[in-house]
């Protein structure tokens, strides 16, 4: 059993803001890596892309534990949501040996709102794109 | 966080159909890989037999035998030694009659030729005795190097076991962290790395047997001296394929004489083999009618071996073919780590996927470059439309007169091939346009800030009959499903910079634009991307139109405070 949360349950952040949580877990055997890391991915019509951008690693974990971490939000890229691509931003724990993972979905953009993109609709007329 | 995304359903919908979890994925891709083993192993099998005849023959006992009759023998395509020879072990006699053992090259009638020669009636020689069964001997033991060919057939079977094994042992989508399944690349990049092994061998291969070595042959053949010769048999061969279609080889034979010493030859050129190209076999056979005196060329370091013809037939353009497998597996295998940490989309720090804000001075007016230089596009489009139409042209003027449905079928190709050299011919015209410069205050503007750009033409500006100059945003989507990629655009922002039909604002002039804050900044991952470009677009009536995309950076809003990256555990 993994439980992993935010202070005061706030899942939105500006750039550079601190993101602070706690995880919580209960393993069948005692882990030899137990870490929190924070992490963009890419949903959408493309290949999935994705990157670790920080890392908080727990010193001599055992199977049951309680961890408190924090981070950074970073200044970019952020958190959106376009016709094709989705960018999403999250807290993932891991432990191993195994599969154990648990991971909360976040936003990290200006005014702490993800960036919607528009679709604008474009003809091809003699060469020349116009937009309507 | 999940229904703020599920709110957009196209993307929401089109990730979920991307998965490759599902039970039909999985067996259609293992009934893929289930045939690459399968064809493996049969030829490993295969291989493995002929390898036991061929190695087992190095544990037979040599033994004095002599020749009692030799002669040379057409089998099929190629040559055969017809042999006697006696031999006695523990002192009775025995009798053999092969050649060789195992898996054994083909010979040509120079080869057999020579072999004879070397085994002329009456005359010693070593043959090699089972002691087991003294019946059982061989003149000549096979290459061991042959057993080399295992190799072929085991990438395949790798390919074939190692894909389904892959496929059975990777977890679902779900079942994965995000963060674990994008940590290496490595495993991706070495899967490529062996499948553009696999093509470079095949291709580098064919490349060798199909088009250099009979080119270096041909060129070397030049240079030895001619003889006269007689042809003694000629006709067009003729091979049915099991698919139903017909090739062709010139099946020819000729007697000449080097050095007080006569020979036949049978090779007509060095272009090896039969093919579907039968009129300028049937030219030659008319030409070589049997009784027929000629000259050939005899190698005089091997009188055996000897050529009618050192010019390249049409089919050394199917020598081509194999160099574009070369092309793409020497991509493939020197792109692979690259390719394989595009597949991950694996990455080491957060600022790969965002442009860097410019270091030092970001003052003062820089020229953009576009996207695409013209010169290299035309080049580009060129070398594709002489590829192509190369191959499919020579392949379909070489077609015999009954393969209608052939002739239909690659019609589509030499459309397609009218198509490219059109296309071409649209490129060779369009670098006679202006060409755009266009110069802005720096190639990396913020969310909300001021970009500010100049342009003009070099070239004749009065033919444009409107300018439109434009900032675009765009989505850029790449989807890899195993050798086929995608990639879908969208454009979410279209900033107008300049539009005009006036001649003297088209030849030059500058303008202001606020790139809005709410919008997303550059953002480059390896399948997905957020790209924005000024775009050129002028109308020129009844010619090419100039069309040019220049590249710019919009960095995130200028951060406030935490510049740095910060983290922390507590226990």
């Amino acid at each position: 059993m993994i439980r992993l949360g935010l202070r005061d349950n706030v899942l939105a952040f500006h750039p550079g803001e601190t993101i602070e949580g706690a995880v919580l877990w209960e393993l069948p055997k005692t882990p030899s890596l137990a870490e929190v890391r924070l992490l963009w991915f890419t949903r959408g019509k493309g290949t999935e892309d994705g990157e670790t951008v920080a890392t908080v690693n727990f010193d001599i974990p055992s199977a049951g534990d309680t961890r408190q971490f924090s981070f950074t939000a970073p200044n970019g890229p952020y958190s959106f949501s376009g016709t094709l691509i989705a960018l999403i931003w999250a807290i993932e724990f891991v432990a191993k040996p195994g599969d154990e993972f648990e991971r909360l979905e976040i936003v990290i953009a200006p005014e702490a709102r993800e960036i919607v993109l528009p679709r604008i609709e474009q003809k091809k007329i003699a060469g020349i794109q116009f937009h309507r | 966080m999940a229904g703020r995304f599920a709110k957009h359903a196209g993307v929401r919908m089109t990730f979920t159909s991307t998965s490759t979890s599902s039970t039909a994925g999985k067996g259609c891709a293992t009934l893929f890989f289930s045939v690459f083993a399968l064809v493996g192993l049969v030829f490993t099998a295969f291989i493995v037999n002929a390898s036991f005849e061929i190695a087992r023959t190095y544990f037979w006992d040599r033994t004095d035998c002599t020749i009692e009759a030799s002669s040379v023998r057409k089998s099929g395509d190629s040559f055969d030694l017809d042999v006697r020879y006696s031999y006695r072990v523990q002192g009775r006699s025995f009798t053999g009659t092969r050649f060789r053992g195992g898996m054994s090259p083909s010979m040509d009638a120079g080869d057999a030729e020579r072999a004879r020669d070397r085994y002329a009636p009456g005359t010693g020689a070593v043959c090699y005795v089972d002691p087991s069964v003294p019946q059982e001997s061989i003149l000549e033991r096979g290459s061991l190097w042959l057993l080399l060919i295992i190799l072929f057939p085991l990438i395949f079977v790798a390919i074939g076991v190692g894909g389904i094994i892959g496929i059975w042992r990777a977890k679902p989508a779900g079942a994965k962290a995000i963060s674990e399944k994008h940590r290496s690349g490595v495993s991706a990049a070495l899967g490529l790395r062996l499948f553009g092994l696999v093509f470079m061998l095949v291709g580098g291969g064919l490349l060798y047997v199909m088009l250099i070595r009979p080119t270096l042959k041909e060129a070397t053949a030049t240079k030895w001296p001619t003889v006269p010769c007689e042809i003694t048999s000629s006709g067009l061969g003729s091979h049915r394929g099991s698919k139903g279609s017909t090739t062709y080889s010139v099946e020819i034979r000729y007697l000449y004489e080097f050095r007080g010493k006569e020979y036949t030859g049978s090779r007509y050129s060095f272009d090896t083999g039969s093919s579907s190209s039968r009129e300028w076999r049937s030219k030659v056979v008319a030409q070589h009618p049997p009784g027929r005196k000629t000259v050939c060329f005899v190698n005089p370091e091997d009188p055996y071996e000897a050529v009618l013809s050192t010019a390249a037939s049409s089919d050394r353009w199917f020598g081509l073919i194999p160099a574009v497998f070369l092309i793409v597996g020497l991509f493939v295998f020197f792109k692979a780590p690259a390719m394989g940490a595009a597949k991950r989309g694996t990455g080491t720090a957060a600022n790969t996927a965002v442009p860097a804000p410019l270091r030092g001075s970001t003052g003062g007016p820089v020229e953009l470059k576009p996207s695409v230089a013209r010169m290299a596009g035309c080049i580009t489009m060129l070398i594709i439309a002489l590829f192509w139409n190369g191959i499919v042209w020579t392949i379909l003027l070489n077609m015999g007169r009954g393969e209608t449905f052939g002739r239909i079928f690659l019609s589509i190709f030499a459309l397609i091939g009218v198509g490219l050299i059109g296309a071409v011919v649209y490129q060779f015209l369009a670098l006679f346009n202006p060409r755009p410069v266009l110069t802005a205050n720096s190639t990396a503007i913020p969310l909300g800030g001021t970009l500010e750009v100049q342009w003009r033409f070099t070239g004749n500006v009065r033919r444009l009959r409107r300018l439109c100059i434009s900032l675009d945003g765009r989505e850029e989507a790449t989807c890899r499903r195993g050798t086929t990629t995608t990639t879908d655009r969208i454009v979410f922002a279209n900033l107008t910079v300049a539009e005009t039909t006036d001649r003297g604002a088209m030849a030059g002039g500058n303008a202001r634009l606020t790139i809005p804050a709410e919008l997303m900044h550059t953002f480059t991952a390896p399948n997905n991307k957020i790209v924005w470009t000024l775009r050129v677009a002028g109308d020129i009536p009844k010619w090419p139109d100039v069309s040019a995309e220049f590249p710019i950076s919009v960095l995130p809003r200028e951060p406030h405070s935490h510049s740095t990256m910060e983290t922390s555990a507590q226990s």
